[in-house]
């Protein structure tokens, strides 16, 4: 529970932390909540050279309106999102998958461009920025650029950030009143972490026909993933039970679920589907 | 934990065979490898850098490779040791002719042990897998390097895996975003 | 005149303040001049040989000051000590740091001290061992299989000991008379104890005065001292051990381990104070575990649901080495085989088997959780055979309470209960037949529900000292200081049980004084009298019982200085709140204080009466106490995803009579949350490389406050006979009673799908499996 030694910076400014991240590449770690990094270097897991903590950089944290979108910093804390009247309003999703995240220590820290960009195949939010849809802006050495969620994550721990970049903020398009969405989750109970987590989010037309659909799962495979099959089938469909429970059961399909000492592939397998049923019936129940 | 999965190369089997018993080929390979010495018999010396994310260890230690059936099925042994513990695996892969080219499927089983071993095990599987891709990836480049070589007669390059994984990578979000959907 | 009454009160602990405001010092808080640090390497593997250990480079690290092998300090240290006494059994040298060869994952290979904690971590990195590994064992019934690796080849095989009992009437004729006979495989999972605060040490010498103080987390500072002063080689009087404020222990500081020693040997060589603090993951790797047994149960029952005999075999699985008591504690299941009930006939057997595993030890219950488990299971497994309810079965085989005392087959005593009325009264506080109403219907809907019923009884208050291995008896010192203050030394040690509290309540009241007059010292071998500890729900019952006494003895002086300043006999002197006066002259009053200053000014002594206010009593209690309960869980399963809501939870105990109820309430809640622990959660997982998976809190699943259910609580007060206030202990009696109950309630849910029985933990997925259909669950 000793860290090894480190070189620790806190830069004022993006393009400052960028800098060090392109001086020090490999060797160099971000720490923005520190709800999985701390841990992992007190455990001598993670021995970076560098730590650049982006907790002093102003005007990384903040959740906007700004048209269609919300806009929130990735220095936001999960309570601050949790809280959100803009999210809630705007953004239910978010704010719902927020309030599950580990407990009120972990989310008065946590962040959610860290949770984002630590890229846990456990983790809650990688599943509810699929589900909204959002867009991801990254600043690196060569200007910034925009990433959509579902390209973001790429494998186990392993985003398409490149080296030297920095996530910055997350957008994501603002609920309209047609909007339903909710967070389902299973969690493994000793890390609060989610064996399964599926975030899904409806647009219906006046016929609570399904207009417009997205849904994220976590916990099962390697990464956080959009369920496409799920997808395809209620996409213009009226939303039944039976369409419900049709849809559920592509839940896991062309994902290799993991398997380890917390639970089977099939079990993981499983509880995306029941997730997913339980996901859709209480979007819809939601108005 | 179990791990299984196949992975095809354009490339006879034969060739492929080739490139899995050189040392060369294998340290370019394998991801993480710093150093490979081959200590005769199939064992080779090895200093790895694995990990995942934040993850990251140095491990030294062994790697042994024995042909069961020549140009078939080859034994795979692995074991590593740093600060962070001791990583190890065992399995078998196999090679098999496709239209294409051939077929690898492999077989094992991989181990944390000491530090690590409890933390790291909800990512073992998934990061085993993530490693043999970049393996069978970095080996299809590989021999995809020698049938240029071949056909152009010009000298070998031995492609630059670190490299060519992003490059896929990026390729593939740029395509995603162009085409997906 | 009222007598101030404390006893009996609800009054929140004094202790209370300093915890929650971080106000308190436990081993970490100690900070000396010039203190070491110490780093243990540990092995990172199940059973291996050392070939080699290459310290140089450690070494030569600035800041590093020792490198310590098990090779360089042989023959320095002693082994760590064992206890646990008994024909035949196996004992390994179980050295402070592994020589040649190491025989669990995190074993001491190397200990290396130096200025502060990061250099000594990053020296740690550097030390280079060389392993070979060997074939590792974890599973206890491969261990005894033919051609399993032996651990300690010295010793022939793996099995420790083995132990045969048969009491009462003759079990074969037992067998041979019933009607029915059920056959069950338990198993009683391994745990981790994770004590908040884990383990630590702190050593300083003074070679002037030749005098060695250990701070230690530990429930039995005196007993550690007479062990570490053997094991350094000291003699037993120039050794302090001080046990500041100890953050849990559940039996797991109940012990004597390695690096306490280590940490004492180490400050005397080097004449420099050393501490070691442990972490989480070292506490889970290197501390003991609790239960892991395997019970291979045999009951004799009639027709009717009367147990004519029990027989258990009784597969304990020990570690790779003894610590303290890890042999004495399988025995403990034997003892208490007979449960709550009349069964004329009991046989056990227990093998004790060495395993490539951390020691399992003493955790909250030790042994006794397991015997309650093997009869609330078979319990609910006879009603489910005969067709019975599982209250009947219960009700059938209790002794009644002109019964008392009860013999058991087993060859103990119970002392007093009534089984049946706290029964009874938990089914009342449940509704129970409400319950069972709501139950059939919501069957009918396909629902999974169900209820479970654990009657208990535990042995508590231990103990006569015949039958332990190191003293059952219980010191207390009582002062009144001239200024009327009352400083109270205890031999117990308590770390969260809160006899700060209870034990000021009772002297306040026998004294008449206020409680925050009282204070309560323990766990300093300088300051307090010789004593035995804190465990086993002994420390109010026995080291209550000494302070009961001890204020007896004093009371007794004071009345006769209050006499002689009175000038009256000292029948004739009333008794008020915190003072004296003459019954003849109500005039004449002296006051506590007054009393007090006087035996110390000691300017004029009653007859035959010695300066000063205090007294010392050591209480040596005849028996056991027995005290019982029954619990009643209400659980729901979604039968979708296997997980278990506890909808309600009614605890009955009866721990005889009770100084705090609020303490007692805390005791049977913090009980419940270990024992659902067990029950739902909790598992230690080595994989078959001997590799520890559940060595973290993100692995290892202990409850957190969201998984607790309400606890509905509510008491019988049967008091004890064995000492003079009736107590019998609570400090066990949640862990005992609660997870049988949860346990039965869940099985009872999945009764209609055609299940039997499931081993804990009854995680989601090991019920999901089962609603599959999948026998392999």
């Amino acid at each position: 529970m000793i860290p090894s030694a480190f070189d620790y910076y806190a830069p004022k400014t993006v393009a400052e932390a960028v800098a060090l991240l392109q001086q020090y590449g490999e060797e160099a770690k971000v720490l923005a909540g520190g709800q999985s990094l701390l841990p992992l270097l007190k455990l001598r897991l993670a021995t970076p050279r560098v730590v650049v903590d982006l907790g002093r950089i102003p005007d990384l944290a903040y959740i906007r309106q700004d048209g269609n979108e919300v806009a929130i910093g990735a220095m936001t804390r999960h309570e601050t999102v949790e809280q959100s009247e803009v999210v809630r309003r705007h953004c239910r999703l978010l704010a719902a998958t927020a309030a599950t995240i580990g407990d009120v220590q972990v989310r008065n820290r946590g962040t959610i461009g860290g949770s984002l960009a630590h890229a846990d195949p456990a983790g809650d939010f990688p599943a509810a920025v699929l589900a909204a849809e959002a867009r991801l802006k990254v600043v690196g050495p060569g200007g910034e650029r925009w990433i959509a969620a579902e390209d973001f994550f790429v494998d186990v721990m392993t985003t398409a950030l490149d080296a030297g970049e920095i996530l910055t903020e997350i957008r994501v398009p603002v609920d309209s009143a047609h909007t339903r969405s909710a967070y389902e989750k299973v969690r493994q109970k000793a890390s609060g972490f989610a064996l399964c987590g599926v975030a899904v989010r409806l647009q219906l037309d006046e016929n609570r026909r399904c207009q417009g659909v997205a849904v994220g799962v976590t916990g099962v495979g390697a990464k956080a993933y959009r369920a496409r099959a799920v997808e395809e089938v209620l996409r213009g469909e009226a939303l039944t039970e039976t369409v419900v429970v049709a849809a559920a059961e592509k839940a896991a399909q062309g994902v290799e679920p993991s398997e380890d000492a917390q639970a089977s592939a099939a079990y993981r397998a499983h509880l995306a589907r029941v997730c997913t049923r339980r996901a859709l019936r209480r979007a819809l129940a939601e108005g | 934990m179990k791990i299984a999965g196949k992975h095809t190369v354009i490339a006879e089997r034969r060739e492929v065979w080739q490139l899995l018993v050189d040392p060369e080929v294998l340290r370019r390979c394998t991801p993480g490898v710093e150093e490979l010495r081959a200590a005769g018999d199939g064992r080779y010396e090895v200093v790895m850098r694995l990990g995942v994310g934040a993850v990251q260890g140095r491990y030294e230690g062994r790697i042994r490779v024995e042909p069961e059936v020549p140009e078939v099925v080859m034994k795979l042994e692995v074991e590593g040791r740093g600060p962070q513990g001791i990583v190890r695996g065992k399995g078998a892969l196999r090679l098999e002719e496709e239209n294409e080219g051939t077929e690898i499927t492999y077989e094992g089983e991989v181990q944390l042990g000491g530090p690590i071993a409890s933390v790291g095990q909800r990512m073992l599987q998934s990061t085993a897998r993530m490693l043999a891709g970049q393996f069978f990836t970095a080996l299809a480049a590989e021999a995809a390097a020698r049938q240029r070589a071949q056909a152009t007669g010009q000298p070998l390059q031995p492609p630059k895996h670190g490299i060519f994984r992003n490059l896929v990578r990026f390729l593939w979000s740029l395509l995603k975003r162009w085409f997906g959907r | 005149m009222d007598k101030r009454k404390y006893v009996g009160e609800a009054i929140p602990r004094v202790e209370d303040r300093r915890l929650v405001t971080g106000t308190s010092h436990y081993v970490d808080d100690i900070r000396l001049p010039e203190m070491l640090h110490m780093v243990l390497v540990r092995s990172p593997y199940g059973h291996a040989r050392i070939n080699r250990i290459e310290t140089a480079a450690a070494e030569a690290m600035p800041g590093v000051v020792a490198v310590l092998t098990g090779e360089a300090i042989r023959g320095r240290i002693k082994s760590i000590p064992c206890a646990s006494e008994m024909e035949g059994l196996k004992v390994p040298e179980h050295p402070v740091l592994a020589v040649e060869r190491v025989r669990y994952v995190g074993e001491p290979v190397a200990a290396v001290v130096a200025k502060d904690r990061y250099t000594a971590q990053d020296a740690a990195d550097r030390l280079e061992v060389e392993y070979e590994p060997l074939e590792v064992v974890v599973d206890v019934e491969r261990a005894v299989a033919p051609g399993a690796p032996v651990i300690h080849e010295e010793l022939g095989d793996n099995v420790a000991f083995v132990l045969r009992f048969e009491g009462g009437e003759a079990l074969k004729a037992a067998f041979e008379r019933a009607d029915v006979v059920i056959e069950q495989r338990l198993v009683n999972q391994r745990l981790h104890p994770v004590a908040m605060e884990p383990r630590g040490v702190v050593a300083e010498y003074w070679p002037g005065e030749d005098r060695l103080t250990v701070w230690s987390s530990t429930q039995i500072p005196h007993l550690l001292r007479t062990q570490l002063a053997m094991m350094v080689g000291m003699a037993e009087h120039r050794v302090r051990v001080i046990a500041p404020e100890v953050g849990g222990g559940f039996g797991s500081k109940l012990n004597v381990y390695g690096e306490e020693a280590l940490v004492a040997y180490l400050a005397r060589e080097l004449k420099k104070p050393v501490k070691w603090v442990e972490t989480r993951r070292e506490n889970m790797m290197s501390t003991i575990h609790g239960r892991g047994q395997i019970n291979d149960v045999r009951v004799a029952v009639t027709r009717d649901g009367r147990v004519l005999g029990l027989e258990v075999r009784i597969l304990s699985d020990l570690g790779a080495y003894h610590q303290l008591l890890t042999p004495g504690i399988p025995p403990l299941t034997g003892l208490m085989l007979s449960g709550p009930y009349k069964i004329p006939a009991i046989g056990y057997e227990i093998v004790g088997v060495f395993t490539n595993a951390m020691s399992t030890d003493a955790y909250r219950g030790a042994g006794r959780p397991e015997a309650t488990y093997v009869l609330e299971r078979v319990m609910d497994l006879i009603a489910r055979q005969l067709e019975m309810d599982p209250v009947e079965v219960r009700v059938k085989n209790f002794p009644q309470p002109e019964e008392f005392p009860y013999e058991t087959a087993t060859g103990l005593a119970y002392d007093s209960g009534d089984y049946e009325a706290a029964l009874r009264k938990a089914l009342e506080v449940v509704e129970y037949e409400k319950l069972r109403q709501e139950q059939a219907e919501r069957r009918q809907r396909g629902e999974l529900m169900g209820i479970g019923i654990s009657s208990y009884v535990e042995i508590c208050a231990l103990g006569p000292s015949a039958a332990l291995p190191a003293g059952g008896w219980e010191s207390a010192t009582v002062r009144v200081e001239p200024t009327g203050k009352v400083t109270v030394l205890t031999g117990a040690s308590p770390h969260g049980q809160g006899q700060e509290t209870s034990f000021a309540q009772l002297v306040a009241d026998e004294l008449g004084v206020p409680l925050e007059d009282v204070y309560v010292v323990h766990g300093d071998t300088a300051v307090v009298p010789y004593g035995i500890g804190t465990f086993g729900s002994r420390a109010t019952a026995v080291g209550g019982t000494a302070v009961y006494e001890a204020v007896q003895m004093v009371k007794e002086k004071v009345r006769s200085f209050a006499a002689h300043l009175l000038g009256v006999d000292w029948e004739e002197v009333e008794e008020g709140v915190g003072e004296y006066r003459s019954r003849r002259d109500p005039e004449r009053v002296v006051s506590f204080q007054e009393v007090a200053q006087a035996a110390y000014l000691a300017k004029s002594l009653p007859p035959g009466v010695t300066p000063g206010l205090e007294a010392t009593y050591f209480f040596e209690p005849s028996n056991f106490t027995f005290p019982f309960g029954t619990h009643v869980a209400v659980v729901d399963i979604d039968p979708e995803t296997g997980e278990v809501k506890i909808r309600r939870y009614v605890a009955v105990d009866d721990c005889g009579r009770v100084i705090n109820p609020l303490l007692v309430e805390g005791q049977i809640h913090g009980g419940i949350v270990q024992a659902l622990g067990q029950a739902l959660m909790e598992e230690v997982v080595y994989d078959e490389w001997g590799q520890l998976l559940s060595g973290d809190l993100s692995s290892y699943a202990v409850p957190r406050a969201g998984d607790v259910p309400w606890m509905e609580t509510a008491r019988t007060e049967t008091p004890t006979t064995v000492n003079p206030m009736g107590i019998k202990g609570v400090g066990e009696a949640g862990t005992i009673g609660a997870t049988p109950a949860i346990v039965n309630a869940v099985v009872d849910a999945l009764a209609p799908r055609g299940v039997r029985h499931v081993d804990m933990p009854l995680t989601p997925e090991k019920i999901w499996r089962l609603l599959q259909g999948d026998a392999k669950a």
